[in-house]
């Protein structure tokens, strides 16, 4: 038990031994940092620690414009980035939007085309096409990263 | 069974840097951790925090979070003063935590900005809670700051907490991308696309990729072996400086709210807790500060006992001058 000593005219107060449940504690803490990352990924305060552990190659910026040639929302279209370095959606409570735009991928001129051509039937009846500019960043060369395309595409919506 | 093991983690030593790392993350809680509810809407996913298993209506309502956050700066404060212990030291733990789990519980994102500061946190307070006796006692006899009070199974544990975050880093990376991760162009496209303009770090990382290369390879040997630093104290010293430069070249290239980590990693990798003590024991030798108090009653108590909170190393003496007296000797 606790008690107090004077040792050279100066007071101390000694603490009591480690107890059982401090030592239960201690491991609980252990395996929990351990085990629960492991079995869920995150779980928070737990955690995996999954920032940066993918490895992309080249990823793509979007542009899109209405007929009036005024620059849309990208999360109108879904074609927003999601991706902020961890997995999208791991850890968090809210599924993000969805998206077309995913990172380390480059979606190719028919699929973005089906893509545009859905969302416009879909949510923007009222916008005759729209213009998209596609811009793909990448390795330039053994040394740096840069542009390496820029693709510009028109696609209109299905005639009723 | 490991009974060196047992007997190192059965031992005390004086207070300094158990407090000092107390107050650091309470600073952090308070201070530094998010005030506003996220207003984002979805589909919820889960489990995602501790809290995962309470019903919706308490996730997703901003009033709790509130209520926490509130709770979270008068049991913070309290606990920095060793006020109301152990209840303080319990409810800032359970605050804080409450609040970035509610906060990740309405987000469709997630930072690792906070878990390190939350960990420390909670076993902090796992120490308040089973030494508050002896913790009250040694403040009732002024003599907190020269008794062995601070197990040292606390500061292991918080380290072992800050080094397996890393090395799970460093396996997560390895494990998805494997070793090939450090290929150099993965950190040239992050850099390129969220890194600083005016970072000389990332003129450097994006003009070579060989350059890149060898700072993902250096990531990927500190972050792995990070869990290696509890078992040698210099490989400790080799893991503290690698890291360390490691939270260097992110603050400097993306300017991430990394700066709590690398604070704790510096407490806690570099032997700075063996620095405290020692001090402790020595400054007084070296370094006198008296201060004459010459009020009474309620005043002198406060002077008292606010003193005795911060003389972390024992160098301040608090002289008591009776004023009466004062008053003839001045005639």
């Amino acid at each position: 038990m606790m008690n107090a000593e004077t040792s050279n005219s100066e007071v101390l107060v000694t603490a009591r031994p480690v107890r059982p449940l401090e030592w239960a504690c201690f491991l609980l803490m252990v395996f929990a940092s351990v085990l629960l990352p492991l079995a869920f990924g995150e779980l928070y305060p737990f955690t995996i620690t999954p920032m940066f552990r993918d490895n992309p190659r080249h990823y793509c910026e979007y542009q899109i414009f209405g007929p009036k040639g005024r620059e849309l929302p990208l999360s109108d279209f879904q074609l927003q980035r999601n991706y902020d370095g961890n997995p999208v959606g791991m850890g968090a409570g809210l599924k993000p939007p969805a998206t077309f735009n995913q990172f380390g991928q480059v979606a190719g001129e028919k699929s973005l085309r089906l893509h545009l051509r859905t969302m416009l039937n879909r949510k923007h009846p009222n916008l005759e096409y729209v213009d998209v500019v596609q811009t793909v960043i990448g390795p330039v060369d053994s040394l740096t990263v840069g542009v390496i395309r820029t693709m510009t595409i028109r696609e209109y919506r299905d005639v009723p | 069974m490991f009974p060196k093991l047992r007997e190192e983690l059965s031992g005390f030593t004086r207070p300094q840097f158990g407090q000092f790392i107390t107050w650091l993350v309470i600073y952090i809680a308070i201070e530094k951790v998010f005030s506003e509810f996220p207003q984002e809407v979805g589909s919820r996913l889960g489990p995602v925090t501790v809290l995962s298993f309470l019903p919706d209506v308490v996730l997703t309502s901003s009033l709790v979070f509130m209520v926490a956050r509130w709770l979270l700066v008068i049991a913070g404060v309290l606990w920095a003063l060793q006020l109301l212990l152990p209840f303080s030291s319990w409810l800032t733990a359970i605050s804080l935590t409450t609040v970035l789990a509610l906060y990740y519980e309405n987000s469709s994102h997630i930072s690792h900005v906070f878990h390190l500061t939350n960990m420390v946190l909670i076993v902090h307070a796992l120490w308040y809670h089973f030494h508050y006796r002896e913790i009250k006692q040694a403040l009732r006899l002024n003599c907190f700051w020269q008794s062995e009070l601070y197990p040292k199974w606390v500061f292991w544990l918080s380290f072992f907490c800050i080094a397996i975050y890393h090395t799970y880093a460093g396996v997560s990376k390895l494990t998805v991308s494997g070793p090939q991760w450090a290929n150099g162009l993965s950190l040239q496209l992050w850099v390129y696309l969220w890194g600083q303009e005016e970072s000389f770090a990332n003129y450097l990382i994006l003009s070579n990729r060989t350059l890149t290369k060898l700072l993902q390879v250096g990531t990927l040997i500190f972050e792995t072996g990070a869990i290696l630093a509890l078992f040698s104290r210099k490989l400790r010293i080799f893991f503290a400086v690698g890291l360390a430069s490691l939270y260097v070249g992110i603050l400097d290239s993306f300017n991430y709210l990394f700066h709590y980590n690398m604070v704790l990693v510096i407490c806690f990798f570099f032997p700075l807790e063996r620095l405290l003590v020692h001090w402790s024991h020595v400054a007084p030798q070296h370094c006198r500060l008296t201060l004459n108090v010459t009020c009474t009653g309620f005043w002198r108590k406060l002077i008292v006992v606010c003193v005795g909170r911060i003389n972390m190393f024992g160098i301040t003496k608090l002289q008591m001058n009776d004023p009466e007296s004062m008053r003839h000797g001045d005639s």
